[in-house]
């Protein structure tokens, strides 16, 4: 087993919502990660999959520093770096870098992509005017770019390609971990598959690890070694990816593995959804005890313990390298939903 | 077969920028049973969005329906007057659109927005309008309606939201529901309500539903047919299960190996290469050529027409379609076979 | 592919695409044309106007006063003998000096405090938007002329009363361009590669800020050039002997029945100056905005 690189401890990050102008009054916190605990091993894939409000976007800002955490600690090798600042953030940020959502908006579209790749290398002084534009060059070609395009701007670029600059600028000061912001969500079918293509021969040829954050779970399992599933800034099941969709152990996962649409329209006309009822409650005023159960369909089956409404159920490891949080995890595993449910979703391979 | 409620022939559609002329739909043809569910799936660029606003006849300004017919109720949308139209509109053929953020107007509360809808087309006095309007959010699956008639939009979550669309939508029972990227914006869990909500709603109407998306996850559960499109035009068309089961277009083909999918081994996606192609310089011949590994000679220079293939209900548009022991792989699997080079380019030359 | 050619091949590159954007612009429409034709015509009599003038502006002939216009004094003389289409061309370079300098002390603070401001956020951007509010309640030109009057008739007094009128706009310009700015991804992608306020100020803000400057400006060059004459013409700004074009008019006011090509020359230059101006800042906010938006405005399918 590889070394572990990062590990995020009880991390969590408060959002004062606040009114007024002068006299500024905080009349609320978005809970947006509220305890989390994880950790990416060197050369890993971690996924993590949620909904909107679940704050993975927020914990993947967290590690890069984007968004200072409230309480908790993120390290990297073992060194606490959500407290640095001056000159030793920057060294140790620069082994932390992100690839973001959205091709459109990711690049300065007055510069040329050349020099949106080279910014983290000239923020870094890292060689003379030749050498960085010589690494920028090879940073582009290794992405599958022409070298000719360096001084095309953003406009001149499709979504893929646009993605692919983004990439190269994070891959600028040879990080260990990137972090993935929904980095296929925004492109076509086809290209998406081209960048999860790209984004494993990288890790292979570069001993990268990610941090892949998205919401679709197909995607999510492509890459993935292993997964998290966050539910109202909470993880409630982390898992080997294919332990995960095979036996999944807390109902939130079974119903994200039930509300998956897959291409195949056999199993699609047989399946039986569980159909959570109501929106995601907001991470401002999280329900009492376990955070699902407002929605929980295990709940239900199971007369409704008082124990899911009074008691917040930890993570707690419940095999080899799985965890779970939930009163009722063995019952959730064993349902006959959760068979349907993973039947289904599996369909034929 | 019995009589299609919509039926598109040959339609073309092109937009005027400052530089030059988008080919954004190039002969489109298809039909919608009544009742029925066409889908319509492709990629941006692919000219979906556009097909469904010309049959609305809601082009954007640059916008023009060249050529082609849109037969609806035994006449051509395309030829009615505005007036006409506008009479149409709403009350048979209604539309939802992918961000319900901005189909409703975020200045009125919703219970007016769909009493607007209703008292558009028919003499109802606002009471009874009142009425149809809590009745349809309580169809719709929103509860304790008539509290929610004085909200406003941004007051409400995204999937209540795409709910309020589908009451204005279906108020009026319209024949034909066009669903662009309905649930597109939406969390996986709250898309699967809403799907299922659609596909109740349009049965107990008896509605027909043209289905656009990109996703061909919610295709495989919605759709009884679907048409695949590509550079604006029908690539392949056939009935759901036909099409995964035998897809013969070596676009068709590669969208399903390019996508992810849980469940067995994770197996390696053989991606499409290249890029989509540019509207404004649409090339000689087939407009996948560049992309496509199962290329022959005269797809550099012919574009092939939409024609049966195995049985009526299948069509394709392709030179060299692909076998079904292709499929699996991904590629061509015949001896000696390589993509035909662009014209100019011989083997045997630098 | 040579790593070295791609270098070079940047610069003219980058030329070569602004002559193309220029006569893009030009040809989008005659407007376009007419009102950067007239600005370059301005600009250029403004600089070379003094080798052009016939004669010198100050030069008095009391023998040659009130001529109507004439070979030899194209837009006639004043009552002082002095050669009027001289005073105006003077009154050419001094309305550009002007405007340029009004502008760019204005639009240069007002600018960076906006960016600023948008950027930092918190007390200190409450702080500059309520003062900017301030100064945005005065009726501008009241405001102006207060100032000028109080700090005493001269034109320098003028344009630094006209400045302090300008900035706020461009204060509120630039911070709400930041607001919508600063969330980008590419903004955060600054950050996480290290970047601190002033790198991303510089080096990212402003360019992407300064196209909607740009169209500001032009539209403002008209207005500032008629702020200075008007209070010239209310004798605030240019003292005599100075040819500015509104004290120009306010001399002659008087003889307009006897002498109407006196006030009426330099008035239609201030008319026909200002109006290229015009047109030439409504032709850049029409052809910058759909550039933004990109073609087909968003609509991909």
């Amino acid at each position: 087993m590889s070394a572990t690189l990062l590990s995020v401890e009880a991390l969590r990050v408060h959002i004062p919502v606040t009114r007024g102008v002068v006299l500024r009054r905080t009349t609320g916190v978005v809970r947006a990660v509220d305890g989390v605990t994880l950790d990416v091993r060197e050369g890993e894939t971690l996924g993590l999959v949620g909904e909107s409000g679940s704050g993975k976007t927020t914990l993947g800002r967290a590690i890069v520093g984007l968004v200072p955490p409230t309480a908790g600690s993120i390290r990297l090798r073992g060194v606490e770096v959500s407290t640095l600042s001056g000159r030793g953030a920057r060294r140790a940020r620069s082994e932390l870098q992100m690839v973001f959502q959205d091709p459109f908006a990711s690049l300065d579209p007055r510069w040329p992509i050349a020099r949106s790749v080279e910014e983290p290398l000239r923020l870094h002084r890292a060689g003379d005017r030749r050498e960085r534009r010589e690494r920028v060059l090879e940073l582009l070609e290794l992405v599958g770019l022409s070298r000719r395009m360096a001084d095309r701007y953003p406009h001149e670029l499709s979504g893929g390609q646009r993605q692919r600059v983004g990439l190269a600028r994070a891959l600028a000061l040879r990080p260990a971990l990137v972090v993935a912001d929904e980095a296929v969500s925004a492109l076509d079918v086809s290209i998406q598959a081209q960048i999860l293509n790209l984004l494993q021969r990288l890790q292979e040829e570069l001993g990268l690890a990610y941090l892949f954050i998205a919401h679709d779970l197909a995607v999510v399992h492509q890459i993935s070694d292993r997964i998290a599933v966050m539910y109202l800034g909470q993880i409630v099941e982390l898992s080997p990816g294919v332990d995960l969709y095979r036996e999944p152990m807390h109902p939130y996962t079974v119903s994200l593995l039930s509300a998956n649409p897959v291409p195949d329209p056999s199993v699609e006309a047989a399946r039986e959804r569980i159909v959570l009822p109501g929106d995601p409650p907001s991470a401002a005023a999280p329900p009492p005890g376990c955070r699902f159960h407002t929605r929980c369909w295990l709940r239900e089956r199971l007369g409704d313990p008082e124990i899911c409404r009074t008691l917040e159920p930890l993570l707690r490891e419940v095999g080899p390298g799985r965890s779970v949080a939930c009163h009722f995890a063995d019952e959730a595993a064993a349902s006959p939903v959760t068979r349907r449910a993973v039947d289904l979703a599996g369909g034929r391979a | 077969m019995r009589q299609p409620v919509l039926s598109v022939r040959d339609l073309v559609v092109r937009f005027s920028t400052g530089r030059g002329v988008v080919h954004a739909v190039n002969g489109v043809s298809l039909d919608v049973e009544p009742g029925g569910t066409l889908g319509l799936v492709g990629e941006s660029g692919s000219g979906k969005s556009v097909t469904s606003l010309a049959i609305m006849r809601l082009l954007p300004r640059g916008g023009r329906v060249v050529s082609g017919q849109v037969w609806f109720g035994g006449r051509d949308l395309l030829r009615l007057s505005a007036a006409e139209m506008r009479s149409v509109r709403g009350r048979e053929i209604a539309m939802i659109l992918q961000d319900p953020q901005s189909s409703l107007n975020p200045v009125l509360p919703v219970g007016e927005q769909i009493e607007e809808a209703i008292r558009a087309h028919e003499r109802v006095s606002r009471p009874a309008a009142r009425a149809r309007a809590v009745e349809l959010l309580g169809a719709v699956g929103i509860a304790r309606p008539e509290e929610q008639l004085g909200r406003f939009p941004h007051q409400l979550s995204g999937g209540m939201r795409q709910r309020v669309m589908i009451a204005i939508a279906l108020a009026l029972r319209p024949t034909l529901l066009i669903a662009d990227e309905p649930t597109t914006a939406l969390d996986v869990t709250v898309q699967a309500q809403v799907l299922e909500l659609l596909r109740d709603l349009t049965d107990e109407v008896g509605a027909a539903v043209v289905l656009i998306s990109h996703d061909l996850g919610i295709m495989a559960r919605m759709a009884g047919r679907i048409a695949v499109m590509y550079a604006g035009r029908v690539v392949e068309s056939a009935p759901t299960e036909e099409l995964f089961a035998r897809p013969r277009h070596p676009y068709t083909v590669g969208l399903l190996r390019s996508i992810p999918r849980i469940g067995g081994a994770r197996r390696a996606l053989v991606p499409i290469e290249g890029s989509p192609p540019d509207l404004e310089r649409l090339p000689e011949g087939c407009p996948f050529a560049p992309r496509c590994a199962w290329r022959i000679e005269a797809c550099w220079t012919q574009n092939p027409s939409l024609a049966t293939d195995d049985g009526p209900a299948h069509l394709v548009a392709c030179h060299d379609p692909a076998e079904p022991e292709e499929v699996g792989p991904g590629r061509p699997i015949r001896p000696g076979f390589a993509p035909a080079p662009p014209p100019g380019i011989r083997a045997g030359v630098a | 592919m040579i790593a070295g050619a791609v270098r070079d091949d940047a610069v003219p590159r980058r030329w070569r695409r602004a002559l193309r954007q220029t006569g893009g612009f030009l040809r989008a429409s005659r407007l376009n044309a007419l009102g950067a034709g007239i600005v370059a015509a301005v600009v250029l009599l403004a600089v070379f106007g003094r080798a052009l003038a016939p004669h010198d502006p100050n030069h008095l002939d009391l023998l040659a006063a009130l001529k109507p216009p004439s070979s030899a004094h194209w837009f006639g003389t004043d009552n002082l003998g002095r050669d009027l289409f001289s005073r105006v061309l003077a009154g050419a370079r001094i309305s550009v000096e002007v405007a340029v300098i009004i502008l760019g002390l204005s639009v240069a603070f007002g600018t960076l405090l906006g960016i600023v401001a948008g950027l930092v956020g918190g007390l200190l951007e409450e702080i500059v938007m309520r003062v900017t509010d301030l100064f945005l309640a005065f009726p501008a030109f009241i405001l102006a002329a207060a100032i000028a009057a109080t700090l005493g008739p001269s034109l320098n007094h003028t344009v630094l009363a006209l400045a302090v009128v300008f900035w706020p706009w461009y204060t509120r310009l630039a911070r709400g361009q930041v607001l919508a700015l600063r969330e980008r991804e590419f903004v955060l992608a600054a950050r996480v590669a290290g970047a601190g306020t002033m790198w991303i100020v510089l080096r990212h803000l402003l360019r992407n800020v300064l196209p909607i400057v740009v169209v500001q400006v032009s539209l403002d060059v008209g207005y500032a050039m008629l702020a200075t004459s008007a209070l010239s013409f209310l004798g605030l700004g240019a003292q005599p002997p100075t040819p500015e074009w509104g004290a120009i008019i306010t001399d002659g006011r008087s003889f307009i029945q006897t002498a109407w090509w006196w006030p009426t020359f330099p008035g239609i230059a201030l008319a026909v100056t200002v109006l290229g101006f015009n047109l030439l800042g409504d032709g850049l906010r029409d052809w910058i905005d759909p550039r933004l938006r990109g073609s087909l405005g968003g609509l991909q399918e």
